[in-house]
Formats: structure tokens, sequence, C-alpha cells
């Protein structure tokens, strides 16, 4: 009985041991960004960004400017326009927004509106400084309930924040064509 | 007393493992940021045998948004041509009291602020070009910044300058911006 307690120890150690060994995570997980979650209509912050959803629409169709011609953007799904106030907390911060889908597909401001006026991923935040931006996504309709919006640093923030605003309540306002400025 | 010793042992070697591990991600924080910031009431000071001066600082409220201004600021770099080089990458933002930063304005709007408050004929080097860029003659290397700061700041702001190299030491200074008015 003597000999069984220590050999009993070292086994239960052992399958500690790998227990722990198999259930490690990986480096991406163990350095991912912390998220705040913010519900519809409020406001948030993180340590680099502050910010809150204002309005939300939706449009088959997108017109801007872009050096002296007006350029019109189809789009195979929908646009949604995600209207915000942001601010910067503690240092300037450049923004990457995404839209996390009702599925929690991850889709990026899309590119093709590039030249329009005070888009997210052109915006640099500014401690004790508001801003109005607008996130511009193509997704399938049916991603746009429920969905949010994900503003993090422009770098990949490890350890850091990231605000995840929750969609308004009320559904988008749909528009056939959206003017935007340039 | 001979089972403490081991257990004793056994934890010193665990510390130890643990301090080896952390190591250099220990010297890579000391490394990351500004822990060690030296304030001067002066326009100038030292850092790491380059000598940082502030030149001109100038300020414009943006009349459309009166709770903002942009800010122009030229500063020199003066030292021995191969020190400023070993900097490596120039780390610089305006600091308040509360600790909060604001960076240079790296985009055409900095570019026009720049244009709008600088002077004929300036220098167009940021501070990283300025650092590799030195004049021959050992004048001090101009560099020209914008900034994008709350009017309620502006009597409190500060120069924050560092190197890659030399932190976690860095350079302090004051910025006493001088008025100007909105273009007509």
């Amino acid at each position: 009985m003597i000999r069984v307690a220590p050999i009993l120890i070292a086994a239960v150690s052992a399958a500690l041991l790998a227990g722990m060994m198999l259930t490690n995570p990986d480096y991406n997980s163990i350095v991912r960004p912390f998220e705040t979650r913010v519900p519809p209509g409020e406001t948030g912050q993180t340590r680099l960004i502050g910010g809150r959803i204002d309005s939300w629409r939706s449009a088959d169709m997108i017109t801007f400017p872009l050096y002296g011609d007006l350029v019109r953007r189809e789009t195979q799904g929908v646009f949604l326009i995600v209207d915000a106030t942001l601010f910067g907390t503690t240092e300037s911060t450049m923004l990457r927004a995404t839209w996390i889908g009702a599925s929690g597909r991850r889709y990026d401001t899309t590119d093709r509106i590039s030249g329009a006026f005070r888009q997210v991923q052109d915006l640099w935040l500014q401690p004790g400084l508001e801003s109005r931006a607008i996130a511009i996504f193509e997704l399938p309709a049916d991603e746009i309930p429920q969905g949010a919006l994900l503003l993090a640093q422009r770098t990949d923030p490890p350890l850091d924040g990231v605000l995840r605003l929750e969609a308004p309540v009320t559904a988008p306002i749909h528009v056939p064509m959206l003017e935007l400025d340039g | 007393m001979k089972r403490l010793g081991w257990i004793a042992l056994a934890l010193v070697f665990s510390l130890l493992s643990t301090l080896l591990v952390a190591w250099p991600d220990l010297l890579e924080l000391r490394r990351g940021k500004n822990w060690n910031v030296t304030r001067i009431e002066g326009a100038s000071g030292e850092l790491a045998g380059v000598t940082v001066s502030v030149d001109q600082a100038r300020v414009m409220v943006l009349p459309e948004l009166p709770d903002r201004a942009v800010l122009y600021l030229r500063m020199g770099l003066q030292g021995d041509a191969q020190r400023m080089r070993d900097w490596l990458a120039c780390d610089l933002g305006l600091t308040d009291d509360q600790g909060r930063v604001w960076r240079p304005l790296m985009n055409v709007v900095g570019l026009q602020v720049i244009d709008l408050l600088g002077d004929e004929g300036d220098t167009d080097n940021s501070c990283d070009q300025s650092r590799i860029l030195a004049p021959e003659d050992g004048s001090p290397s101009m560099s020209v910044q914008a900034f994008l700061v709350p009017v309620d700041v502006l009597g409190k702001l500060r120069l924050r300058i560092s190197g890659m190299t030399t932190r976690p030491d860095a350079l302090s200074l004051p910025i006493r911006p001088v008025l100007r008015p909105p273009p007509e």
C-alpha cells in the first residue's frame, strides 16, 4: 500500500500534465484582443476607441464623386452603411471596421467606394475629439439583422481592446440608390 | 527537513525557468515603451547624444469646428550623424498632463496643414527623414509635423520624443504654439 500511493500520485500528476498540454491554447488564442460588447444605441469604449452607432441604412446602389466624375457602384448583395460617432481616448488611432453578420461571418469595409467622404478606414481618431464616420459593407441582406460593428486598431491588436457595437433594434432604411459626398 | 529542501529547490528552479522564458519578453516590454521620460523646460534637450529642439510651433483653430485645432511643429535634430541613424526610428507625439498622446498626421490633411502654417521653402522631411538626411555642416536637421488636437489642451502640450533604440529613455519638451488666424 505504501508503494501504491506514490505511483498513484505520479499517474494522476502525469494525467493532469497531459490534460494541460492537450488543452494548452495556441499563441493566437492567448493574445486575442478583448472584446467590449455594447448594446444597441449605447456608447462604449476600449483603451483606445470609443463610439456608438447613430443610424444605419442599406442600398442597392451607391453613387459618389471621384476626380470630378460621378461614380456608380452596384453590388450582388446589398450595401450596408453604418453611421457612427467615434472618439479617441488615450492615443491617436487608425481604425479597421468589420461587420459581424448574423451567421458569424465577418465582412471588411468595401474598397469599391474609396473616395467617398468620412469613411471609417480613412479616419484618424484623436484623443478628446469626436468624429462622425461611415462604414460601408457589401454583404447578403440576411447578414444585416442581429449583426454587429466591430471596431479595432488598423494593425493587429494583440491583448488590446476591440469595440463591438451591436446593431440597432430597428431595421435599416432601404433605398435603391444612395448618394454620398466626396 | 530534507523534503522541505527539495520542495524549496523545486520552487527556485520553477521561478528561474519562468524568468528565463519571460526574459526576452521583459526586454521587449522595456524597449517597447517610454518608461523613463526626462522633462526639459527649455526649447531643447539631449537624448542619447542627439540634441532635440523645438524650432516653431503654430496653431490654427478650425472655424467650422471650434473644438479642434491643427498644429504645425518644426523641430531639429542635431548631433553626430551616426548617432542619429542609430536611433533606427523616431517615436514622437504630443502629450498632455493626462498622459494622452496625439501622433503626427501622416496623410493628405497633414500635408495641407504644413502648407498652411509652414514657411516658404520649408523642409518636407519627417522626423525619420531628418534623422537620416542630416546636413554635413553639423547644423540641425529640420523636420515638420502636423497634428490635430482639442483646443482645450493647447496650453498643456509637450513634445515627447524617443528613438527605437533610446527607449525606455525619452525626452519631453514644452510646446508653446503661436496662434495663427484662419485664411480669409
